[in-house]
């Protein structure tokens, strides 16, 4: 008599796995806070989109813009920078450049046609464009580093939807500074070391270096640094001391030029 | 794996969130208020100097105008603008021409006298010898009583006549004295050894006399010797200077060099009025000044200065007050406000009560009596308080972060220092600067933030 073997079933067919749904924007605006790394995986994986970096580069624009506005209405914040006008021109008087009457007539002018509605205005203008040059900036930066010192290429298009995207960790900090500097009544009071220093003085250099250790900054380099290990797919470790490195290099050089204020 | 990783998620946005919202708070409610700039000093003793600074001329203490007493022609003049003279050096001639003419005249007038004196001499001789014969037949009753008398006065007539000649003897000989001395003025001499520090005259210039009227100023002498500082001082000031107090002068024309003196003499009235002036109105104007009322005060010159000319400009400080170790703060510091006096409104008392009412209302009832009392009371120091708003002398103490309003009595002041009478004690921080901080924005209790110094080297970068 013959015995037949249980025929194994046949294995269904395993339906493929469904893609993971794309990060929404909103999504990516708030994971880029907390959770970086997915944020940036989704970015190397997907084409490149407009409204990765445009969108949070408008948020930064605006909310510097509004930043600049409560600022500027802060009669202590006013007070600090009228007196850091009239020391500049007292130096400039010491040093010969300009007579005690042409001074006089400096502040005059500038009492009359640059009020705060005035700064407010160029302020706010500035920092517009400060928002979408920062960017595209840090993008080149990112781009550069990745082929020089990582060997590995990315579109430039993708660099520019990391350090726009990292760019709401600045929105963050514009925030906190915003606050800070209200509260204080000081106009350099953002969340670094310089909040140790009662009588910041953007002309001293080791204030300059204080302010620089700001935490904000250091969070938004780290996050950038992160951003370029998943485009390049480098050890995260080396695109942090590349990145890192690139910071501090900047920072000590616009101090010691004279433009450390540019780097607050 | 994706729970703890929601979690993370959601711990960091809890944690920032809390952050943002706290600070938001703070921010919110946060009482604001401006912090302004400012330089702070300590109070500190110094020693004090009150300055009165005057301008003035430089002017020699002696000077004589030369005016002729006689009018006339200048017929010499051998002297020159500028020359050194000594007392007794003829200075000008006039033409004596009138004057001898004059003297002859009074001579000839004198000598008619004589005459006429000698004639009734001689009348009197005879009139004397006449009435001594006549007594003689008188007494021996050989003439009548009335021919006796008609000698007798005849004797008398001619002593009156004597006498009277005698008398214009005197006349004409004061009258050749007084040509003579008109003759003598036409000839001027120096009354001193000095300078001649002005000729307005030239020869063949006829000049008026004094006698007549004010005279033609010929020139002017000057004992350069002794040169003093005539400054004119305002009436706010005059009140503190003094003769003897000692003075620092700088003279125009010697920038580089300081010259001390020390004041002689202060005027009595001011320049322009004139009456019972102590000093001769060299600089006094016609009529009523529109100008500020001044008084000259006289600075004699301690050093010798040769090249020194009459007229030069000169700045005086006069050193009118010291004090020394005296509690000061910086010039700037001191500015003024409205002070609010602080208003104690005491209520009545009820022991006296009945007094209360006899002053102020007059009424007899117990009931209305407190309040009526009260109101007056009250109304009487709001018209204190209101009279009371005036602009006080005023300091910022540092208080920490904010500042007091510290009224003070200030006393004398130089070029850098106010000197505090009461109100501050020594080593208290006050506000030195900046000005606008100073004279307009602080108020008490404004926040402050000590700033550096705007004036000096920059800070050097580490």
């Amino acid at each position: 008599m013959e015995t037949t073997q249980p025929i194994p079933p046949i294995p269904e067919p395993q339906p493929a796995e469904s893609p993971a749904p794309p990060m929404p924007l909103a999504g990516k605006l708030m994971n880029v806070i907390a959770a970086p790394g997915d944020v940036f995986d989704e970015i190397k994986a997907t084409p490149p989109h407009v409204a990765n970096w445009l969108i949070p580069v408008l948020i930064y624009a605006v909310a510097g813009v509004i930043s600049i506005c409560i600022l500027f209405a802060q009669p202590a914040i006013r007070q600090t920078i009228h007196d850091q006008q009239v020391k500049a021109l007292d130096k400039q008087v010491q040093l010969g450049k300009m007579t005690q009457a042409q001074e006089d007539q400096a502040l005059q002018v500038m009492d009359k046609f640059m009020g705060p509605t005035v700064l407010a205005i160029s302020g706010s203008f500035a920092m517009v464009i400060y928002s979408f040059v920062s960017v595209f900036w840090w993008a080149l930066v990112l781009w550069l580093l990745g082929r020089w010192f990582l060997k590995t290429q990315f579109t430039y298009l993708k660099a520019v939807e990391v350090a726009g995207l990292a760019s709401i960790i600045l929105v963050l900090g514009l925030i906190l500074s915003t606050l800070l500097a209200v509260i204080l009544g000081r106009l350099y009071a953002g969340p670094s070391l310089a909040l140790l220093v009662s009588d910041f003085d953007p002309a001293r250099r080791s204030h300059l270096l204080l302010g620089a250790a700001n935490v904000v900054y250091l969070w938004h380099t780290g996050v950038l640094a992160l951003g370029l290990a998943k485009l390049s797919a480098a050890p995260a470790t080396r695109a942090v001391i590349v990145v890192f490195s690139y910071w501090i290099l900047a920072e000590l050089l616009l101090i010691a030029i004279g433009l450390g204020q540019w780097a607050l | 794996m994706a729970r703890p990783k929601k979690r993370r998620k959601l711990l960091i946005f809890l944690i920032i969130g809390v952050v943002l919202v706290a600070l938001t708070l703070v921010a919110v409610f946060k009482k604001r208020e401006p912090v302004i700039t400012v330089q702070t000093e300590k109070v500190a003793r110094h020693s004090l100097t009150n300055l009165v600074v005057a301008n003035g001329q430089i002017q020699p203490v002696v000077q004589v105008t030369i005016s002729p007493e006689v009018s006339g022609e200048i017929i010499e003049l051998p002297v020159k603008e500028g020359q050194s003279v000594t007392k007794g050096d003829l200075l000008l001639k006039i033409n004596p021409d009138v004057y001898i003419a004059a003297v002859n005249q009074a001579q000839a007038g004198y000598e008619s006298a004589l005459a006429a004196k000698d004639s009734a001499t001689a009348n009197l001789e005879k009139a004397g010898a006449d009435y001594q014969r006549n007594l003689t037949l008188f007494n021996s009753k050989l003439l009548s009583e009335s021919d006796f008398v008609g000698f007798k006065a005849a004797r008398d007539v001619a002593k009156a006549q004597l006498d009277s000649a005698d008398d214009q003897v005197n006349v004409a000989k004061a009258a050749v004295e007084s040509a003579e001395e008109q003759l003598a003025k036409t000839t001027i001499v120096s009354p001193l050894t000095g300078t001649i520090t002005s000729l307005n005259s030239e020869v063949g210039e006829r000049v008026l006399g004094t006698i007549q009227n004010a005279g033609t100023e010929i020139m002017t002498i000057s004992d350069l010797n002794q040169i003093e500082a005539r400054v004119n001082v305002g009436e706010m000031d005059v009140v503190s200077i003094a003769p003897g107090q000692n003075t620092r002068l700088e003279v125009d024309a010697f920038k580089d060099r300081k010259f001390t003196g020390v004041v002689t003499a202060v005027a009595n009235s001011a320049l322009g009025t004139g009456a019972g002036s102590l000093l001769s109105g060299g600089n006094s104007g016609s009529g009523q000044s529109q100008q500020a009322t001044q008084f000259q005060v006289r600075i004699r010159v301690n050093e010798k200065e040769p090249a020194f000319r009459p007229g030069m400009s000169v700045t005086a400080e006069i050193e009118t007050e010291y004090r020394t170790n005296a509690l000061t703060v910086p010039l700037a510091s001191v500015t003024t406000r409205p002070m609010k006096p602080a208003v104690k409104v005491d209520p009545p008392k009820t022991g006296g009560t009945n007094a209360m009412v006899s002053a102020a209302s007059g009424t007899n009832t117990v009931a209305g009596t407190n309040a009526v009392a009260g109101t007056n009371t009250m109304a009487s120091a709001m018209k204190d308080t209101k009279e009371s708003l005036k602009p006080t002398d005023v300091v910022f103490v540092v208080e920490g972060d904010h500042v007091k309003t510290v009224p003070v009595k200030i006393g004398i002041c130089d070029d850098n220092y106010w000197e505090i009478a009461d109100g501050l004690t020594n080593g208290e921080e006050i506000v030195s600067g900046g000005y606008r901080a100073v004279g307009r924005d602080l108020k008490d209790g404004s926040k402050i933030r000590v700033g550096p110094a705007e004036t000096g080297a920059p800070e050097a970068n580490p």
